[in-house]
C-alpha cells in the first residue's frame, strides 16, 4: 500500500484543508466538487498568502491541487491511491459519493470518509463487498494543519490491516491517529460538545455573560484562547447545534443527555443566523476594528466588556495547566463554582463513556488535547484536583458519579511515572498498564536514565549514544519559551571543551519542549539598559557571538533542531548549525527590530554567510545577499513553515524538513552522524559588501519609507544602523574584503547603542507587557 | 552628406504582463524578446535579414537575464544570421525611443539599410534598481536619487493637481485601454507569447474597469501627505516591443509600404527633482526639427510614467487632452521601463491608423532628469 496520489470528493473548507494537509508533504491531489468554482474560491482561500493562519506551508503548494468536477471521476479516479469523502453530513448524499466511488476507483484505492459523527457502518452498507473492505473513517480536525488527531473508524467490514497501515502513515508525517469506535460523534467531538454546551447550558444560572464564559473557559482550564463561545463562532453555531443534537437523538440511554438540547436563545440565535464567522455575526461582531459582544438578555451587541477575576489572575502564575485548573477550582467564589462544576461534570461524562466510546481513557484525553488543543485532559485533571477531593465536588454538584472513580481512587491516580515509564489506569483490568512507549529518542526517558552530562539551569547536555551529545534548551521557568539566558550562552561555550574532554564527535541543538527558542530573555536585557551597564551588555553579546560563531567553525558538525518558534536568540542559534532538522512547524526569524535592537549574537554575521555561501555561484555582487539580509532583519520577516523559511533564505534549500516532532532529535542525530567523516571546519572568511555606496542605497530608501509615512524616525534610526552593520560599515568596499570580526564588532556597537535609546528600551518594555511590538 | 529618409516598416510587441501572478513571469526576457522579434520577421518575410545592420536593444537594467549585452543575445536567439551586430542602450525609461535614434541616425547617414529597434524589461525578474545598486555620496548628497514617486510629487505640488483629477486620468487611461482591446486595436501590434508550461499570453494584463470606490481608499504611496497612490502610477510589469526600421529606398527597392516615416527626435536634460517635465522640453525641441506645431500632432503618445506627471505635462504644455494616448496609456497598459521608449512610439502609428491622421508624437520622461521625443509622419 502507498498513498502517492489522493482524491478528496466534496471542495468546501475540510475538503480544502484535507487536500492541503496532503499538499503540504508533497502528495498531489484530485478536489472533486459538482461546481468547479466552489474548488476554486476554497483553493484561493487555503491558499490566501496574508492569512493569520495558513492552511499550506507555502502558497505555492496549492499547484499539488487539482479541482475537478464529479463527472470527471471516471477518467481520473483510478489515479488515487486514497479517496476521502467530505461532502455535507447527510447520509443520502454521501451514499450517492461512495456509488460513484465504487463504480470508477481503483480496486487497491482506500476509500475514507471525514464524517464527524455519522456511523461509518450505515455508510458501508451501501458498498460492494471489495470496496467495504477497503473503506474507514478518517476524521479529520479543523484547522487540519495545527489539529494533529486523526479519528480512524472502522466498520464491520474494515479490514484492520488497512488501519494499521494508515496508523503508520499519520505517525510518520506528524498527525496523531486514535482509533475509535463506530459510536455517536465518535471520542472528540463527543466529549469535547458536552463540555461545549455544560458551559452554555451554566450561563443563565452563574448569571455570567459573554466575556466571562470565554474568560474562565480559555487558558486558565487549560483550554486555547478560543474558549467556548470564540470556539463556537469559529465552527459556526449551527454545525454546533447539529453535532449536539445528534447525541440527543442518537444517544438516549446519556445519564445527562438534556444537556444536548439547545435552550431558548440559541436556538433562536441558529433562527436569527447568528451562527459566528461565517454569517458575520454570533457571540461576537465585527465592527470595523473594534469587537462587539451579544448581550443576551437585551438582545443586542454592545462593545466588549473588560473582565477581570483575581483569581484568573493566580491561575496564570502557573505554566502547567493541571495547576492552573486546581487552581479555578479550589476557590470560594462564584467563578470557581462554575468551574469546579464544569470541569467535574465533563470528567463524569468522560468517565460514564469509557466502554462505549473506548476502552481507554488516555485515549479520551488525547483526543481532546490533540483535537481541541486542550493542554490537560478531561479525565488527566483529576489528578491534579484530587481524586477524593473530586468526588466530594460531584456530590455537591449533584453529578452522577461513575462507578469507576471509585476504582482508580483504589488505585491512588489515574496516571503515574515509575522508573523512566508511564501508565494510566486501565478500566477493564482496574489497574494501571503502560503507556505505548515511544518510538524515537525521548529526552525525558534519557534524562532519567543518567545520560545527562552537565546540566545548568536553562540548558542540558545530554549523551544521545554513538558519540553525538545533544545541547538541550529548557528554561527552567519558561520551559514553553526557552529564552537565551546568560546560562544558555554559558554551556554553549562550554561545548567546545566537553567536546573533546568526554570524545563526542558531534553536536546537536533542540529541544521537545512546545517551542525551540523565542529569542533572548528581554528582562534581563531591560534592566540591564535601565542600570545603564553598557559595559555588561557588550559582554554579554561578545559572548553570543563567540558562542555561535565558535559553533559554525567547529571542527565537529553542529545540526540544529528547531521547531516553533525559533526567534531571535534563537534563529541566531540555528543559523549556527552546519545543517538543520528542521519541524515543518517552524516560525523562524530575527525579529530584534520588533524590540528596538538588532541581533546580537552573530545573526547578522551568520545570516550573510548563509546568504553569501547559497549565492555563491551565481555571482551576484556585493549588494544582493547583503540586501536579501537586510530585508529579512529589518522588516522582522517570520517564516510561516519550514518550507516557507527555505522559500525566503531564513533557512537553506538544503536543510531536513521532518514533519513528526518526536522524530525530530533523532533526526538530527542521523544526519549528525552521517556528517562527522566528511566534516572539516570552517574556515574564517573575508566578506565582500558594499560599504558606503550601498548603504547610501539603503539610506535613501529608509528616506522616502519616513516621507511615505511608513516608518518612524525611531524606525528609521535601527534601519540605518542595521544597514551599516551588513554593509560593512566604512571599512568595506566592493575591492576591499573586511573580517568576521570586524562585522561582529560593528554590531555589537550597533546593539548597545541602541540598548540606550529610550524609545527602544520602551519597545522592550512593551513587548514584555504585551506580548506583542510597538512600532514607535 | 545627404541625410536619407528613414521609415517604419512594421511594429509588434508582446502583451504587457502585470507583476503579481502575471503570465510573462515564468519566461525570461531574452525568451520574450526573441519570440517578438521572430515574429515581426515572420510576417515581413520580404526583408531580406542578410541585410539587417544591426539590432539595438534598450533596457534599463541590462543585468542579470538581461544582461550579457541583451541585444547580441537576441540576435543569435531569434535566428537572425550572425552578421547583424546586436548592441544594448540604456536611457532608462526612454532606453528603447534611444535605441531608435540611433539606428535611425545609422541609416539616414547611410551606415546601413535595415535595422531593428527593441525595448525590453522585465521587471519581476529583474528588479528596478538592479541586483547591487551603488549610490555615489555626491550625488546622493544633491538628492540624485530622489525616488520617482517623490518627484511626480513635486510635479503635483507646483501645480496643485489634485489627487481626485489624478484618479479621473487614471481611471480614463483603464477605459480607453479596454475600450481599444475591445475594438480590435491592438490586434496589429500585440503578438502572442507561448509559456513554458503551455499556454500563451495574449493580453495586457493591466488594463481593467475602474473601480471608483476601491481607488480613492487605496493609502498614498510616496508622501504620507501628497496625493499618489498605486492607482495613479503605471503599473510595474513586463514586455518588449520590436520595430522595423528601414531607408525610404531600401523599403521602396523592396516594394514595402512603410507604415510612418520618423521626421525628427529630441533627447534632453531637465532637473531630475522634476523629472516628469522631460517631455516639454524634448516635444518642443523634435518639434521645432520637424518644423511643426503641436497642434498639427493628430495624436500623442506621453508616457503615463504617473498620472500627476502626465497632468503637469498636458497642461504646462498646452497639450489637447483629446489627443492625447487615445488607445490608453502606461498607468492601465504598465510600464516596462526600456520597452516603453518604442512602445509608444509604435502605439503611435496605430492610433494614427485608427483616427487616419497623418502626424503623431511620441515622447516621454526619464529617471534622473531627461526627457526624449519622436515625430511621426504617415505620409
Amino acid at each position: 500500500m502507498k498513498i502517492e496520489h489522493v482524491a478528496i470528493v466534496g471542495a468546501g473548507i475540510m475538503g480544502g484543508h484535507i487536500a492541503a494537509f496532503f499538499a503540504n508533504l508533497g502528495i498531489k491531489s484530485d478536489l472533486y466538487d459538482i461546481d468547479r468554482a466552489i474548488a476554486e474560491k476554497t483553493l484561493q482561500k487555503i491558499s490566501d498568502p496574508n492569512s493569520k493562519m495558513p492552511v499550506l506551508y507555502t502558497p505555492r503548494f496549492v499547484k499539488r491541487i487539482q479541482p475537478r468536477l464529479i463527472s470527471e471521476m471516471e477518467k481520473y479516479l483510478k489515479n488515487a491511491d486514497m479517496i476521502i469523502e467530505a461532502v455535507p453530513e447527510k447520509m443520502e448524499i454521501k451514499h450517492k459519493v461512495f456509488t460513484e466511488v465504487d463504480k470508477h476507483r481503483r480496486s487497491d484505492a482506500i476509500v475514507a470518509t471525514n464524517t464527524s459523527g455519522l456511523s461509518i457502518n450505515a455508510m458501508s452498507r451501501v458498498m460492494s463487498e471489495s470496496m467495504a473492505r477497503y473503506f474507514l473513517g478518517t476524521h479529520y480536525f479543523n484547522p487540519v494543519r495545527y489539529m494533529p488527531l486523526v479519528e480512524i473508524i472502522l466498520s464491520d467490514k474494515s479490514d484492520p490491516k488497512i488501519a494499521e497501515f494508515l496508523i503508520q502513515f499519520y505517525e510518520t508525517v506528524g498527525k496523531k491517529p486514535l482509533i475509535c469506535k463506530d459510536t455517536t460523534n465518535f471520542i472528540a467531538n463527543r466529549i469535547g460538545i458536552f463540555s461545549l454546551m455544560k458551559s452554555i447550558s451554566m450561563m443563565d444560572r452563574y448569571r455570567f455573560d459573554v466575556e466571562m464564559i470565554d474568560l474562565i473557559t480559555g487558558p486558565p482550564l487549560g483550554n486555547p484562547n478560543t474558549a467556548t463561545l470564540r470556539l463556537c463562532d469559529m465552527v459556526g453555531l449551527d454545525t454546533a447545534v447539529e453535532v449536539a443534537r445528534n447525541v440527543y437523538l442518537n444517544c438516549p440511554l446519556d445519564e445527562v443527555r438534556d444537556i444536548f438540547k439547545p435552550c431558548a436563545w440559541l436556538e433562536r440565535m441558529v433562527q436569527e443566523k447568528m451562527l459566528g464567522e461565517k454569517t458575520g455575526k454570533g457571540f461576537y461582531q465585527k465592527s470595523g476594528d473594534k469587537i462587539l459582544t451579544l448581550d443576551i438578555e437585551k438582545w443586542l451587541y454592545r462593545p466588549q466588556n473588560k473582565v477581570k477575576l483575581d483569581i484568573v489572575g493566580a491561575a496564570k502564575e502557573y505554566e502547567n495547566a493541571g495547576d492552573r485548573v486546581r487552581v479555578m477550582c479550589q476557590g470560594d467564589n462564584t467563578a470557581s463554582r462554575f468551574c469546579r462544576e464544569l470541569v467535574l461534570a465533563t470528567a463524569s461524562y468522560s468517565l460514564h463513556r469509557l466502554g462505549e466510546i473506548t476502552d481507554d481513557i488516555a485515549a479520551i484525553d488525547n483526543a481532546l488535547k490533540w483535537g481541541f488543543r486542550r493542554e490537560i485532559g478531561p479525565i488527566e485533571v483529576l489528578d491534579y484536583i484530587g481524586l477524593e477531593r473530586a468526588r466530594e465536588w460531584m456530590q455537591e454538584f449533584v453529578i452522577p458519579i461513575p462507578p469507576v472513580l471509585d476504582d482508580i481512587i483504589a488505585k491512588g491516580s489515574v496516571y503515574k511515572s515509575e522508573a523512566g515509564k508511564n501508565y494510566c489506569f486501565a478500566p477493564k483490568a482496574k489497574d494501571f498498564t503502560p503507556l505505548p512507549s515511544a518510538h524515537y529518542v525521548s529526552l525525558e526517558i534519557l534524562k532519567q536514565s543518567g545520560k545527562v552530562v552537565r546540566a545548568n539551569l536553562s540548558t542540558r547536555l545530554i549523551d544521545l549514544g554513538d558519540s553525538v551529545l545533544l545541547l538541550e534548551l529548557d528554561h527552567k521557568m519558561v520551559p514553553t519559551m526557552n529564552p537565551v539566558d546568560e546560562f544558555v550562552i554559558r554551556m554553549m561555550n562550554q561545548v567546545p571543551q566537553v567536546m573533546k574532554e568526554e570524545g563526542f564527535k558531534a553536536l546537536v541543538i533542540g529541544n521537545q519542549a512546545d517551542n525551540f527558542c523565542a529569542g533572548a530573555q528581554l528582562q534581563m536585557v531591560l534592566e540591564a539598559c535601565k542600570e545603564k551597564a553598557w559595559k555588561k551588555i557588550e559582554e554579554m553579546c561578545f559572548s553570543f557571538e563567540k558562542a555561535n560563531t565558535d559553533l559554525y567553525h567547529a571542527g565537529f558538525p553542529v545540526v540544529v533542531a528547531p521547531h516553533g518558534m525559533s526567534l531571535g536568540g534563537g534563529m541566531e542559534i540555528t543559523l549556527s548549525g552546519h545543517r538543520r532538522v528542521v519541524l515543518s512547524e517552524f516560525y523562524g526569524g530575527l525579529v530584534e527590530v520588533g524590540v528596538g535592537l538588532l541581533p546580537g549574537g552573530g545573526g547578522n554575521l551568520l545570516l550573510l554567510l548563509q546568504f553569501l555561501e547559497t549565492m555563491e555561484a551565481a555571482n551576484p555582487g556585493p549588494v544582493y545577499p547583503m540586501m536579501k539580509a537586510f530585508e529579512l532583519i529589518a522588516y522582522g520577516t517570520v517564516s510561516t513553515s519550514a518550507y516557507d523559511a527555505m522559500d525566503k533564505g531564513i533557512i537553506r534549500q538544503s536543510d531536513h524538513v521532518v514533519y513528526n516532532k518526536d522524530e525530530q532529535i533523532q533526526r538530527a542525530k542521523e544526519v549528525a552522524l552521517g556528517m562527522i567523516a566528511g566534516h572539516t571546519a570552517k574556515p574564517l572568511r573575508e566578506l565582500y559588501l558594499p560599504g558606503n555606496s550601498g548603504y547610501l542605497v539603503i539610506d535613501a530608501q529608509v528616506d522616502d519609507l519616513v516621507v511615505a509615512g511608513k516608518l518612524t524616525p525611531h524606525g528609521a534610526l535601527i534601519a540605518r544602523k542595521q544597514a551599516y552593520v551588513l554593509t560593512g560599515g566604512d571599512k568595506a568596499s566592493p575591492v576591499e574584503p573586511v573580517s568576521e570580526e570586524y562585522i561582529l564588532e560593528l554590531e555589537r556597537e550597533a546593539f548597545v547603542s541602541l540598548c540606550g535609546e529610550e524609545k527602544s528600551q520602551d519597545r522592550i518594555a512593551y513587548m514584555l507587557k504585551n506580548k506583542k511590538p510597538l512600532f514607535n | 552628406m545627404e541625410l536619407k529618409n528613414v521609415v517604419i516598416v512594421d511594429f509588434a510587441r508582446s502583451p504587457i504582463s502585470k507583476a503579481k501572478d502575471g503570465a510573462l513571469n515564468a519566461v525570461t526576457p531574452l525568451d520574450i524578446s526573441a519570440q517578438v522579434v521572430r515574429q515581426l520577421l515572420a510576417r515581413n518575410a520580404k526583408v531580406p535579414q542578410q541585410d539587417i545592420e544591426m539590432l539595438v536593444a534598450g533596457c534599463a537594467f541590462p543585468e542579470a537575464e538581461a544582461g550579457f549585452n541583451i541585444g547580441r543575445c537576441l540576435v543569435i536567439k531569434a535566428g537572425l544570421p550572425v552578421s547583424v551586430a546586436g548592441i544594448t542602450v540604456n536611457q532608462f525609461c526612454a532606453s528603447s525611443q534611444q535605441a531608435l535614434m540611433i539606428v535611425a541616425d545609422a541609416l539616414s547617414c547611410g551606415k546601413g539599410e535595415i535595422g531593428i529597434v527593441v525595448g525590453l524589461e522585465h521587471m519581476t525578474r529583474i528588479p528596478m534598481g538592479g541586483f547591487n545598486p551603488f549610490f555615489d555620496p555626491e550625488l546622493k548628497e544633491k538628492n540624485f536619487y530622489m525616488s520617482m514617486g517623490l518627484t511626480a510629487e513635486n510635479l503635483a505640488k507646483e501645480l496643485g493637481i489634485s489627487r481626485e483629477d489624478q484618479e479621473k486620468f487614471a481611471a480614463d487611461s483603464h477605459r480607453k485601454a479596454l475600450a481599444a482591446w475591445e475594438s480590435g486595436t491592438f490586434a496589429r501590434e500585440v503578438v502572442p507569447i507561448d509559456l513554458p508550461k503551455g499556454g500563451k499570453c495574449m493580453r495586457d494584463e493591466c488594463p481593467r474597469a475602474p473601480e471608483v470606490d476601491k481607488m480613492k481608499s487605496l493609502p498614498l504611496a510616496f508622501d504620507a501627505h501628497g496625493t499618489i497612490t498605486a492607482a495613479t502610477a503605471s503599473p510595474v510589469s513586463t514586455g518588449t516591443a520590436a520595430m522595423l526600421v528601414m531607408t525610404q529606398d531600401k523599403a521602396k527597392s523592396l516594394g514595402i509600404e512603410p507604415r510612418a516615416r520618423i521626421l525628427s527626435t529630441a533627447v534632453t536634460g531637465c532637473d531630475y527633482t522634476h523629472m516628469g517635465m522631460g517631455p516639454l522640453p524634448a516635444s518642443k525641441k523634435a518639434l521645432e526639427r520637424a518644423r511643426l506645431t503641436l497642434h498639427q500632432m493628430d495624436v500623442i503618445e506621453l508616457n503615463e510614467a504617473f498620472a500627476a506627471q502626465s497632468l503637469y505635462v498636458i497642461r504646462q504644455g498646452g497639450f489637447p487632452p483629446d489627443k492625447v494616448n487615445i488607445l490608453g496609456g502606461a498607468i492601465a497598459l504598465g510600464h516596462p521601463l526600456g520597452m516603453s521608449g518604442v512602445r509608444i512610439v509604435g502605439t503611435a502609428i496605430t492610433a494614427l491608423e485608427k483616427v487616419n491622421g497623418n502626424h503623431a508624437l511620441a515622447t516621454l520622461c526619464v529617471g534622473g532628469g531627461q526627457g526624449a521625443a519622436t515625430v511621426l509622419a504617415r505620409k
